[in-house]
This record gives structure tokens, C-alpha cells and sequence, in this order.
């Protein structure tokens, strides 16, 4: 059967039915957008200073992304104009006589390139990057002293702010301009000195939290013990010697029966995820296990996901990481002739709450994976669609139907480029307001 | 694109537009970017620049890459994009009446009426987009594509022209459904009843693209007919 419409447009619409179904797709999508916009400007604009977690967002890098979505988008549209022209391929040392074939292989490499920026550097940055709250206001206070007080000599003639007639202590006076003016308190213009009343209220009630990296932590090393067993748990004794074999005890001597039937120390100064799968095991097979901190041990790592009750797990009473060595944003500092950021050591004890940039950090950051993980689906399913036709199997067409295949493309370029438009709101949106 | 924009000459004038567009999508990139770096602005003032510029570029893209410029006469197209933005705006300014959310409007409690009137908005404008969107779809009236030059002049030559042949009525409005007045659709079916045989010469003729691949295609599909279809096919025929 033959698909009416592929290449000629129908007399009733005036176009190819695939354009026709396409701007149908199309205004199903400026739905889908339109409705995630609306949210995130309506969230936008009614959250109070303070609450928008703006200036978090790297403008260079996301114009450049930008940058490559245009070139891409032109790309497309070249491509288009080549197939008109009939020329499938032309030579690749030679871009001004270049094909289809090549741009849209260009087109291919910037989406990737879109996409390796976003999904490689964008995000995963983000998810290293940490906001910590603290339970007191007094912790608070000190530790941004702590973290910013070396830069005095920089910032000396800031000590005194003349508006207000007072003098700040220093640190205080740095991060209320350097920092936390930019980054959450961006609208000045909804009430005069708004941001400043927000930031001091915040300050006060220790409400601020503190941006930056964790180096490293002191994660607890635990001692697991085995207090007992229960013949009724429908694990044989066979099944439950072979489990503790299994997570390392000797299988000679009887050994394994002795820990079953008396009881004792397990594995020794193990890390967490070996004491909990550990824990796991035994569990299911009958054992009552009991874990213990027995000490802590540094570790020089960046942590993914970090959250809260991460930190403060109880085992056994103690909490699992018992300190984290956190570098602070803006507090670069020379030493031994490279640049730092300044690290302080943060008591769990004493956090409220730990978040990373993930999407349970903010509004603003649920929103934002939202669409730009929506976005990118847009771009990654645009890439099948470009291999699929610069695949002979897609090819096929061009040598069947050239007018069809042109059709096709110019589909194609139509869905490339609103994908484009999107990303052309999304970037003041995200990056700037 | 209709296909009238598709000589060498007028591909290589759009390749030209196309580069200059680039140019200006880089360029108002590069200005926002430049604007939110020197810039202090308030929410305000930077939502207006930057979603300024923003409109600027995707007219760019739009008007130029997506074609638009040159298929803005297929109203089909419009209709389905202002329908879907006028469906749009009006289901977010329901959302916005039926929560009494719009930030800083002044009032602290949403009167009853705004919920009253977004709920009876909720039922009209679904009814009002469906029943637009069927009516216009349905319409073969509709397209004034492009391949359709001087549409208005033909339906003079048809009004003026009484001795009109009827073949070439037919013709013509086969080839023109959508500018056909009801002065001469009274000439299509006074022309129509004694002139079948002779219409379906005109349409044959129209459809000179009838590939033979297709006709043998049928053909294959008649032969697989039974022999009781067969003599009605013939008997037919």
C-alpha cells in the first residue's frame, strides 16, 4: 500500500500529511513546555527573598550550550537546503562544498556535544556541590568567621558599612556582598534594602547555609557481632554455617558452629558498606547481628548524594561520618603558591541538614532537572533520529524518493529546531531571572 | 515549504538567510549574557531583557528556519499554533484564577467569583478549542497554498466566462476546491450529470502521475478477485 501524501501536499490542508502531523506534535509540545515555564515563572516569582536558590547557575557554560544548540539548529537547516540542492555528500577537507551528509554529521556532533556538556560536566557538578544548614546560629557564625576571616586584608576598607553606621565584623560584611546578596537575594527591586533585611533576618536566626565542596570525612570503622541465632527462621544450621563462611570465617575447626551457637566478634574495623551487607546477610538468615563504631577513619573523597540522614545514621549510638572537611565557595586563598578554597572542619553533630544540588535540594532545583532533563530527552531522542537517516537503512529513501526523504529531513529540522526554541527560553530563565 | 521555493536560486538565497539568522542567534546570545554580566538588574527589568531577546531569536528561528515566512499562508498551520496558544493562556489563566495565586495582586482572599468563573472557563474553552479544531480541520475551504496563484482572478474568468466549457469547470475546480463560490459549484453540477464519462477524462488527465507500479497493483488485486466479482467487475466495466 501506498502512503498518500508522503511528497505532494493534500488539497484540503496544503501540506504533506508528515508536516501537517508534525506542528500537530509540535503544539502538543509547546503544551508540555509551556505548562513547566509557567510553573517555574509563577514559583518564581511569588518565592520570597531568600527562598530562589539563583546565581548557582554557571552562565558561561550554559551560553556556550547554547551556542552549540544554534549551530546545530543551522546545521539542520543547511543539511535541508543541501537535499534540495541534490547534493547528498560532498567532500569532507572542504566545508564550504559540504553535502547533507556532513552537516547533518555536524549536527550529530554538536548535539552530543549539547548533551556531554550537560549530562558529563553540568549535572554531575552539581551533585558534588553541597548546602549545609547548621541546628545553632552561634555554629553558624563561627564557622563563617572561621572560613572567610584570613581575607581580611582584601576587604579591609569594607569593615565599615557607612548606609548603616555600624561596623560589621568582617566575614559577616564579606559574605553579605561577596556572596549570599548575589546568589539568593536577587530581586532588589520588589522592596528597597529587601535582600538586606532577608539576609540579616537570616543570619540571626542561623537560617544561611554554607556553600561549597567536601574534601573529605571521617567515616566510622565498625565492629560486627553476632549475638545470637534463631533456629525457627527457617534457615537449616548447614545453611546458616555456610553463611557465615561465606562472609569469612573459617570453615575448619568447627568455627562457624561456635560463632552460631555462642555467639561473637565477626569482622573488625570494617567500613560501612561492608558492616551492612554484613548486617544484611545475617539478618536474613537468622542471626541478631550488632553493629558498633569503634573508631574513625579519614577519607580523602568527594561524595556523591549526600544527604542528611546520611551523615547522621546511628550505629550503635554513634553517628556514621563523624566530620566533614568542607572547602567554601568564594574563599580562594594562596597557599603553597596555587589557589585554594579555604576548608573547615563541619561536626555532623551539629549539621541540620546536608543536601547536594539535586532535585530535593530546592524548588528551584526540582524544577530545573525537570526541564532541562525533559530537554535533553528532546535532544538524545533527535540523535536516534539523525543516525537512523544517515544510515543506509535510513539512506534508502533518498535513492527510492528523493522529494520524500527531503520531506522527512525538513520534519526532522522542524522538531530540531523547536527543541532549539526551547532551549532559547530555557537559558534567560534558568541562568539569568 | 510549498514547493514554488524550490529552484537552486531561491536554496541558495535561503542559505545566506540561514547563516545571517546563526549570526543573530549568536549575537543576542552573547548581548544576554553580556547584559546579566555588566548588568545589576532587578527581576524585573532582567525577565524583560532577556525574554525580549529570547523573542527575538525564536521569531529568527521560527520565521526563518522552521519556514514560516514562507508557509504562512497555509492557515492550517496558524490555526493549529494560535489555537494552541490562546488554549494555552487561557488554561493558565485559569490555574491562576482557581488558586488566587498570582503573586502580589493585592488581595488576600480570592473572592467566590474567580472560582466560579475559572470552573465555568474550564468547561467552555476545552468545548471552544475542540469545536474550533474539528471545524477547521474539517474545512476544505480553507488553504490558499501557494501552487494556488491568483486564485481570486481564476474565479473572475469563471464567473465572466458563461460559455465555459464544462471540462475545463470541472478542471479547474478539482484543481481549486477551495476557491470555489456557490455561483460556480451551480455551474460544476449543471456541467456534472451529462459530462461524467468526460469528468473522469479530466481527472484521469489530472492524475497523470497514476504510476503503472500502482495500476498493475490493482490489477494484481482485481485478478485475485473471485469469478462471481470478476463478470460484476466486468459487467461493470
Amino acid at each position: 500500500m501506498e502512503i498518500p501524501y508522503t511528497v505532494k501536499a493534500r488539497p484540503d490542508t496544503g501540506l504533506y500529511n508528515g508536516k501537517l502531523g508534525l506542528w500537530l506534535f509540535l503544539a502538543s509540545e509547546v503544551m508540555l513546555f509551556g505548562a513547566l515555564f509557567s510553573s517555574y515563572v509563577l514559583l518564581r516569582v511569588g518565592a520570597a527573598d531568600g527562598t530562589w536558590s539563583m546565581g548557582l547557575m554557571d552562565i558561561v557554560v550554559g551560553a556556550g550550550n547554547t551556542m552549540v544548540l544554534i549551530a546545530s539548529s543551522m546545521f539542520v537547516v543547511l543539511a535541508w537546503a543541501q537535499l534540495k540542492l541534490g547534493n547528498l555528500s560532498g567532500p569532507w577537507l572542504s566545508p564550504r562544498s559540504w553535502g547533507y551528509i556532513q552537516w547533518k554529521w555536524a549536527t550529530v556532533a554538536c548535539a552530543v556535544l549539547f548533551l556531554v556538556v550537560k549530562w558529563g560536566y553540568e549535572w554531575p557538578s552539581k551533585f558534588v556541590h553541597y548546602d549545609v544548614w547548621f541546628k545553632d546560629s552561634a555554629v553558624l557564625h563561627n564557622k563563617v568567621e572561621e572560613g572567610y576571616h584570613y581575607d581580611g586584608e582584601v576587604h579591609k576598607d569594607e569593615l565599615w558599612d557607612e548606609e548603616k553606621d555600624k561596623k560589621f565584623s568582617l566575614a559577616r560584611l564579606y559574605l553579605e556582598k561577596e556572596i549570599y546578596v548575589e546568589r539568593f537575594f536577587k530581586t532588589y527591586s520588589e522592596e528597597e534594602g529587601g535582600s538586606h533585611t532577608a539576609f540579616n533576618k537570616a543570619w540571626d536566626t542561623g537560617s544561611l547555609a554554607l556553600s561549597g565542596h567536601i574534601n573529605g570525612y571521617e567515616e566510622a570503622q565498625i565492629n560486627v557481632e553476632v549475638t545470637g541465632w534463631k533456629s525457627d527462621s527457617g534457615v537449616s544450621e548447614s545453611e546458616a554455617d555456610k553463611i557465615l563462611v561465606g562472609l569469612g570465617v573459617s570453615g575448619e575447626k568447627g568455627e562457624a558452629k561456635q560463632l552460631r551457637s555462642q555467639g561473637g566478634l565477626l569482622k573488625e574495623k570494617v567500613g560501612y558498606e561492608v558492616a551492612k551487607r554484613a548486617e544484611y546477610q545475617l539478618t536474613k538468615a537468622g542471626f541478631s547481628v550488632a553493629l558498633s563504631v569503634v573508631g574513625y577513619e579519614s577519607v580523602e573523597s568527594h561524595p556523591y548524594f549526600w544527604r542528611t540522614g546520611r551523615i547522621n545514621e546511628d550505629i550503635g549510638g554513634k553517628p556514621r561520618v563523624k566530620s566533614i572537611l568542607f572547602a567554601l565557595d568564594d574563599s580562594h586563598h594562596e597557599k603553597d603558591g596555587e589557589t585554594h578554597h579555604k576548608e573547615i572542619t563541619i561536626n555532623t553533630s551539629d549539621v541540620k541538614r546536608l543536601n547536594s544540588y539535586e532535585p530535593k535540594h530546592s524548588t528551584f532545583f526540582g524544577i530545573y532537572y525537570t526541564i532541562t532533563g525533559l530537554h535533553a530527552a528532546h535532544v538524545f531522542g533527535g540523535i536516534i533520529v539523525m543516525l537512523y537517516n544517515l544510515l543506509p537503512i535510513g539512506l534508502a529513501t533518498w535513492h527510492r524518493d528523493r522529494e520524500q526523504y527531503a520531506n522527512r529531513i525538513e520534519c526532522f529540522g522542524l522538531f530540531w529546531h523547536f527543541v532549539d526554541l526551547v532551549w532559547i527560553f530555557l537559558f534567560p530563565i534558568l541562568y539569568i531571572l | 515549504m510549498s514547493d514554488s521555493h524550490d529552484s537552486p536560486n531561491f536554496i541558495q538565497h535561503l542559505i545566506k538567510l540561514f547563516y545571517l539568522v546563526g549570526g543573530v542567534l549568536v549575537a543576542g546570545t552573547l548581548i544576554t549574557v553580556v547584559i546579566d554580566v555588566s548588568f545589576e538588574m532587578s527581576l524585573g527589568t532582567a525577565a524583560i531583557v532577556g525574554l525580549s531577546i529570547a523573542l527575538v531569536k525564536a521569531g529568527c528561528v521560527v520565521v526563518i528556519f522552521m519556514h514560516y515566512k514562507w508557509d504562512m499562508k497555509l492557515i492550517m498551520i496558524t490555526w493549529t499554533m494560535l489555537l494552541t496558544f490562546f488554549f494555552f493562556a487561557g488554561m493558565m489563566g485559569l490555574i491562576m484564577w482557581a488558586e488566587g495565586d498570582l503573586p502580589r495582586w493585592g488581595r488576600e482572599e480570592v473572592p467566590i467569583v474567580w472560582p466560579i468563573l475559572a470552573s465555568l472557563l474550564g468547561i467552555v474553552l476545552p468545548v471552544s478549542f475542540t469545536f474550533l479544531t474539528v471545524k477547521v480541520l474539517s474545512q476544505s475551504t480553507a488553504v490558499e497554498a501557494e501552487s494556488n496563484a491568483e486564485p481570486k482572478a481564476n474565479v473572475e474568468v469563471l464567473n465572466s466566462e458563461s460559455d465555459t466549457e464544462p471540462k475545463a469547470i470541472v478542471a479547474v475546480a478539482e484543481s481549486q476546491p477551495d476557491i470555489i463560490k456557490p455561483k460556480v459549484k451551480r455551474a460544476v453540477r449543471k456541467a456534472e450529470p451529462d459530462t461524467k464519462p468526460k469528468a473522469k477524462r479530466a481527472v484521469r488527465k489530472a492524475e497523470p502521475d497514476t504510476k503503472p507500479k500502482a495500476k498493475r497493483a490493482v490489477r494484481k488485486a482485481e485478478s485475485d478477485t473471485k469469478p462471481k466479482a470478476k463478470r460484476a467487475v466486468r459487467k461493470k466495466k
